[in-house]
């Protein structure tokens, strides 16, 4: 059955998600949520030489919130830290397809998590971080 | 009851939204609002806004009478004493602060406050935040069954208890509580017995002197009236040896560069400039109720649950909560591989509004262990056809994701 907000895209992404798990010691470690409407990201992030080498999420929500997560951990594995920060929220969107307006912040709440992950980091000095609770 | 005739007085409900009808299933979280309501609101901007307990133009009298009456009928429709026993705050959260503060205040470091598990925010955290200022203990009864334990109630309640503050109606479960049997537990102990009534008083009578509260508090907006309207009754005996929370304007007697008397009851709890507008159209819908009567809208919503718990127990794969037995109007579930928010979304495309999430009930979703809930919750002004459309609905969410 075709619907407008859940595409194909969304769905596979959110039966079948790529990069779904945990990842032992990670370098990055991030998690949090949005506590008005409960969904919940946790991120784990292998880091070698300023690139993103691994990457993996345990994604608690809806079936956009999940699709994004699992499309965004795609789309910054391989990349610099640098390349990282650069990716907007329309980057995001071109790959997911159009959500509407009462959903972005479903499909944002991954980018966020990670955003301010990335930030937290750099501020660290590039150092091996956990950053908990995150509040978007 | 005639439900079309009471449907015709909703101005929302009669619009369409993409062509489809708005069928609103949200009561729980605010119900939509009658046009005697909106008028009344529209009259007082129009014909006499002024500001009350000041002045001796006409405007202002004529608007201090009406905030007055306000009282009045708010204390008549849950058997007061009299006007001096209710207080109008911002909404129950409001209320339930100015009631852990000013009755905290009076607390003794090793006092016991006991709540439950299957309260709402509004009384857990004003009484986390009491606790961070005296050194008190806040205990929870458990549930058992969708229900609260009583046993375990009376066990955690001791002579050091000082409070007991419950939920009369669960936001989540539907779950009616036996507040009169606890109000006797507490006065066993000689604790104060405060209710949280925000889902109870739009669907049943409310009688403070039969329930034997302390205080009591609930929301306008979830019984027809506007935003921003809502009610703090107290014991007018307690409400004399209470301290004032916020304090200012129009709250005191006299006021010299040393020191205040605080105004008499209920004012002296009234702080600034008040919700004017929203206790007169909270009046008019505590007569848009009066008229309907309570006991009409606890029978049309119980058959409306009779049928709704049938009905969507035909569909595959759902799951629901909550106790067996008397409940008000909510009905909370989940479908087997859909998340809450999903389930929403796509009932939401056929204009079908449902909650979900964690219904600001978070210590109640731990305990079930659950992350999110789908609810629907109904009132006066709902149908068996709106309950066939969200069955429908959902089936559509199973095709859409494949279940």
């Amino acid at each position: 059955m075709k619907n407008e907000i859940y595409s194909e895209i969304i769905l596979d992404l959110y039966k079948n998600p790529p990069n779904k798990g945990e990842l032992g010691n990670p370098e990055i470690y991030a998690d949090g949520g949005n506590p008005s409407c409960g969904d919940q990201v946790k991120f784990y992030l292998i880091i070698k030489n300023n690139t993103i080498q691994d990457i993996k999420f345990q994604g608690h929500g809806c079936a956009i919130s999940i699709a994004a997560e699992s499309l965004l951990t795609d789309m910054v594995k391989g990349k610099t830290i640098n390349q990282t920060k650069k990716i907007t929220s329309n980057d995001l969107f071109k790959e997911l397809g159009n959500i509407i307006q009462t959903r972005i912040k479903c499909a944002l709440l991954g980018y966020s998590v990670l955003q301010k992950a990335i930030e937290e980091y750099e501020k660290a000095g590039n150092k091996k971080i956990e950053i908990k609770n995150i509040v978007i | 009851m005639n439900i079309e005739k009471i449907r015709s007085d909703f101005p929302l409900l009669l619009q369409k939204h993409n062509g489809k009808k708005i069928k609103y299933l949200d009561n729980a979280a605010t119900t939509q609002k009658p046009k005697q309501v909106i008028n009344a609101i529209k009259k007082y901007y129009e014909k006499y806004n002024a500001n009350v307990h000041r002045g001796i133009n006409f405007l202002s009298q004529k608007a201090t009478e009406k905030f007055e009456d306000a009282h009045e009928k708010t204390a008549e429709f849950i058997n007061a004493k009299n006007y001096k026993e209710i207080i109008f705050t911002n909404n129950t959260t409001e209320a339930m602060n100015t009631i852990a503060y000013s009755l905290g205040s009076m607390l003794k470091n090793g006092d016991e406050i006991l709540l439950t598990k299957m309260e709402h925010h509004a009384n857990i955290v004003p009484w986390q935040e009491l606790a961070k200022r005296k050194k008190i203990k806040i205990r929870f009864a458990n549930i058992k069954n969708g229900k609260l334990d009583m046993e375990d109630l009376k066990e955690k309640t001791n002579s050091k208890t000082k409070i007991i503050s419950v939920t009369m109606a669960s936001n989540i479960l539907g779950t009616i509580n036996p507040v009169e049997k606890i109000s006797k537990i507490a006065k066993e102990q000689g604790a104060y017995f405060v209710v949280d009534a925000a889902q109870a008083a739009p669907h049943t009578k409310i009688n403070v002197k039969k329930i034997n509260a302390d205080l009591l508090a609930f929301s306008g907006h979830k019984m027809l009236g506007p935003t921003g309207i809502g009610v703090l009754y107290g014991k007018s005996e307690l409400l004399e040896k209470m301290p004032p929370f916020l304090t200012g304007g129009d709250m005191i007697s006299t006021v010299t560069l040393k020191q205040s008397r605080w105004n008499k009851l209920p004012w002296k709890f009234e702080a600034g400039t008040p919700n004017i507008a929203g206790a007169i159209g909270f009046d008019a819908a505590l007569d848009y109720l009066k008229k309907i009567k309570m006991e009409n809208i606890e029978a049309h919503e119980q058959k409306l649950m009779n049928y709704a718990e049938k009905r969507i127990k035909e569909i595959k794969g759902i799951e629901t909560y909550g106790p067996k037995g008397p409940k008000t109007g909510i009905l909370p579930f989940n479908i087997k591989g859909i998340h809450a928010h999903d389930v929403a979304g796509i009932l939401d495309e056929d204009a079908i509004a449902i909650r979900s999430g964690n219904h600001c009930a978070q210590p109640l979703m731990q305990e079930m262990n659950i992350e999110s809930l789908a609810r629907a919750s109904f009132y006066i002004y709902n149908t068996i056809e709106e309950i066939d459309s969200m069955a429908i609905g959902i089936e559509k969410a199973k095709k859409i994701f494949g279940i």
